[in-house]
């Protein structure tokens, strides 16, 4: 195996930051979504969508649609993120930050 | 995108752009064929050969024994295919047949899957698919040993992983025998044969690599053989196309005829006679042999008189069968008196038992402390039962692997929002299908004279009594909602002829389903020869054996696991819906802790990896076992059921009890044994960056 530093650089504590903001965010939308939008379904009266009871239309197109966009978000998110995160590989830095993990296997 | 990429996209694009033209030209030509009178039979064969013809020319030119290219496709596969080839693995006969029927039936009740089997995607994009496809292995398991060290995680996961996708595939057989035999004429075992070769000439030449380009085609059928229905029946019923927009009308008059059922004076006189039978039936069931000889005794005299009175002959003949076929034994009649209580109570139920469509927890939840009750535990197994599906999702080994496939980190994450996309587009359209067939019986079928009643009614109440049947309750000539048994399977096989659409459409139907299960079950066989070869015998076993090697023990498990598959299917174990979700919970409480936590938490080991999947897996099937009426009866559990059950959750939802407990466990252990091993040094540092140029 691959001698590696296991030393995190501030470049990728910054970075791994940047990503949990993000997945927490989405995921947090994810939970009101899923859970607490059906335990509430039956308090929200009367309201419509069209012809559909909110209720019943946020479980079968609204969610849809939402989760659709939550992951479309995420990687366009993490892309911008990726790419920032490689534009910074130039600046020296401290020792580059090993890339430790499996090496070789990516084609 | 790279450029190589890039090209193979366009290549792809041209290729399959061609085959949805060819598709469309199929349809369209039989539907002209049968115009010109082509029978039943032909039309059906022909569907069922060109569509199975073209997974084995599809598999044929995609045959390999490279390593790279039999476990991953060669990691070459566009985000966009590889969306399409996940949501068609995804869709199984399950999704395709189950959901519409169960919205169907259930009402609100059913949306708990169409939101679990999206929502999940989201965790999987979130939590999974880019962390493992930057770790580039080949298997789930593989990931856990990298992760976790030592041996025992590996072999965990390999059993869970087996399990798992076991259970699923024998239901997708299942599934392939039930529309085969159903459309075809075929019997129920020759459907399963048919259903068995399909499979295995993609899987056994090309491994991932044919799965992945079958599974493309197989969801272009799907998707078409779905929505072609759906549009048609919208613009039929209300002149728009836009069916999801277009059913709100036909909810709200669904509604309104709902309301009008429930004060329908018969409907209600067919609803007592329903419960006097009951009544009957429990009489019975309290005294089994004296009623088997009162029955016996009835019949003959019945009989008798007939003869006597010199009745037809088919009638005669009729009632000397039924004395024929009276049940001999004690358990077999009692059995036969308990079915018949279950289906008289249950259409005896306002509406005949099927749940309001829009209301949701059929139970108010404002009136006595017992309606508040009945309220809580619909809500509380609702979200369980979400919780499980999106969980399940989350951890499910052959859909996880499906994202090893692409090229990169970005066209993983990409790829699952493309899946999540294709799977939507079939999912948004189930209410809309669920509700159409609804209204169509609601309004056009309920109220009809028996001599009237549609060709579909007679013609599948012969084929499969336990999916439509009808009975003239109350004696007055008309049919009440009451008195018709719809199965939820029937809907979405039966919804072209229910309203009316050429047969062309019904056999589209059916090809669609069969590819949604075939797809399915090529990537569950896949992931199960993979676990056992790849994770088993060569990491485990045999580390120096060869990459040809591999793959021929693969191909060979493949083979081996699809007739286990097959046989355990034509033992005809029914409720497909169920054991998907039971499959759901044991995938969720076995991988999805040790998974995250493996990404996440620096600290997790090798003892607390495999502690927390063991007992992950021990909590699903302690409660399902104790609650699941099949595994208690096999088992011999008496404990009344009241008892077993935990805070009322049906046993399919038992994921919600096995996760936490997986959670905790694997924290608690890895703190108290910071010793056990880790795997790798490196992760899971090694899957948080991106490496240059790599991503």
């Amino acid at each position: 195996m691959p001698s590696v530093s296991l030393a995190v650089s501030a470049k990728q504590r910054a970075y791994w930051r940047a990503v949990l903001r993000v997945t927490g965010v989405l995921l947090l939308l994810w939970f009101l979504l899923s859970f607490v939008g059906p335990w509430f379904a039956a308090s929200l009266g009367a309201a419509h969508v069209g012809y559909f009871p909110l209720s019943f239309w946020m479980a079968a197109q609204g969610a849809l649609l939402l989760f659709v966009a939550i992951v479309a978000v995420y990687a366009l998110a993490m892309e911008h993120l990726d790419a920032r995160y490689a534009a910074q590989d130039d600046d020296g830095g401290e020792g580059q930050g090993a890339s430790p993990g499996p090496a070789g296997r990516e084609p | 995108m790279t450029q190589v990429t890039r090209s193979f996209a366009h290549k792809l694009h041209r290729r399959y752009g061609i085959f949805t033209v060819g598709v469309v030209i199929f349809i369209v030509g039989l539907g002209v064929l049968e115009r010109l009178g082509w029978s039943r039979g032909w039309i059906g064969a022909s569907f069922l050969a060109a569509t199975v013809g073209i997974y084995a020319v599809i598999g044929l030119l995609s045959r390999t024994t490279d390593e790279s290219e039999y476990y991953v496709a060669g990691r070459r596969v566009p985000a966009i295919y590889n969306g399409m080839a996940t949501a068609a693995d995804w869709m199984s006969a399950a999704s395709f047949i189950g959901t519409a029927g169960v919205l169907y039936l259930k009402g609100f009740g059913g949306l708990a899957y169409i939101l679990g089997w999206t929502g999940g995607y989201c965790l999987v994009a979130l939590l999974l698919a880019p962390y493992l496809r930057r770790f580039g292995q080949y298997t789930i398991p593989d990931f856990l040993g990298a992760r976790y060290g030592g041996v025992l995680p590996r072999l965990v996961g390999v059993a869970c992983a087996v399990l798992v996708s076991f259970i699923y595939v024998v239901v997708q057989i299942y599934g392939v025998g039930l529309i085969t035999s159903h459309l075809t004429g075929f019997t129920f075992e020759i459907g399963i044969f048919v259903g068995l070769g399909g499979v295995l000439v993609c899987s056994f030449l090309g491994g991932m690599r044919a799965v992945t380009w079958t599974q493309v085609a197989q969801y272009i059928i799907l998707i078409v053989a779905y929505l072609v229905p759906v549009v048609w029946i919208s613009a039929k019923q209300t002149g728009n196309p836009v069916a999801v927009v277009a059913y709100g009308e036909q909810l709200a008059k669904v509604g309104e005829r709902e309301t009008a059922l429930q004060a329908d004076p018969r409907e209600l006189a067919v609803s007592a006679d329903l419960h006097q039978r009951a009544e009957g039936l429990r009489r019975k069931l309290a005294d089994v042999p004296a009623a088997m000889q009162r029955d016996a005794q009835a019949l003959t005299a019945q009989v008798a008189r007939m003869k006597a009175d010199d009745a037809p002959l088919a009638r005669i003949q009729q009632a000397e069968r039924r004395l024929m076929n009276l049940p001999r034994s004690q358990e077999a009649a009692a059995a036969a008196y308990r079915r018949e209580l279950d289906s008289a109570v249950l259409q005896a139920q306002p509406l005949a038992g099927l749940a309001p469509q829009t209301r949701p927890y059929a139970a108010v939840g404002e009136g006595d402390a017992q309606d508040q009750q009945a309220f809580k535990r619909e809500r509380r197994n609702f979200l369980a039962l979400v919780f499980c599906l999106m969980v399940g999702t989350a951890a499910m080994p052959h859909v996880l692997t499906r994202y090893y496939t692409t090229p990169s980190v970005g066209e993983a994450r990409r790829s699952v929002a493309w899946s999540l996309f294709f799977i939507s587009l079939l999912y948004i359209a189930a209410p809309a299908l669920a509700v159409m067939v609804k209204y169509e019986v609601f309004s056009h079928v309920v109220g009809l004279p028996y001599d009237q009643l549609p060709d579909w009614v007679r013609r599948w109440s012969k084929l499969d009594p336990s999916l439509v049947s009808v009975e003239d309750v109350n004696g007055d000539g008309i049919l009440q909602l009451g008195e018709l048994h719809l199965g939820g399977d029937v809907i979405v096989l039966a919804a072209p002829e229910i309203a009316g659409l050429p047969l062309v459409v019904t056999y589209l139907v059916a090809a669609g389903g069969l590819a949604a299960a075939l797809s399915t079950a090529d990537g569950l066989l896949l992931t199960i020869s993979n676990a056992l070869s790849h994770d088993f015998y060569h990491r485990v076993l045999n580390p120096k054996a060869s990459a040809i090697r591999r793959v021929m023990l693969s191909k060979v498990m493949v083979l081996v696991v699809a007739l286990a598959a097959a046989y355990v299917a034509s033992l005809h174990i029914t409720d497909i819906l169920q054991f998907v979700s039971a499959a759901f919970s044991l995938a969720a409480g076995a991988f999805f802790p040790a998974l995250i936590l493996g990404i996440f938490w620096r600290r997790a080991n090798r003892a607390g990896a495999t502690a927390g999947m063991l007992a992950g897996l021990g909590v699903c099937v302690y409660y399902m076992a104790t609650n699941m009426p099949l595994l208690r009866g096999i088992l011999g559990i008496t404990r009344p059921l009241a008892e077993c059950s935990w805070w009322g959750v049906e046993p399919i939802a038992a994921g919600v009890f096995a996760v936490p407990v997986g959670f905790m466990v694997l924290a608690v252990v890895s703190l108290l044994l910071p010793g056990s091993g880790q795997g790798e040094a490196g992760l899971p540092d090694g899957v948080r960056y991106p490496r240059a140029g790599a991503g």
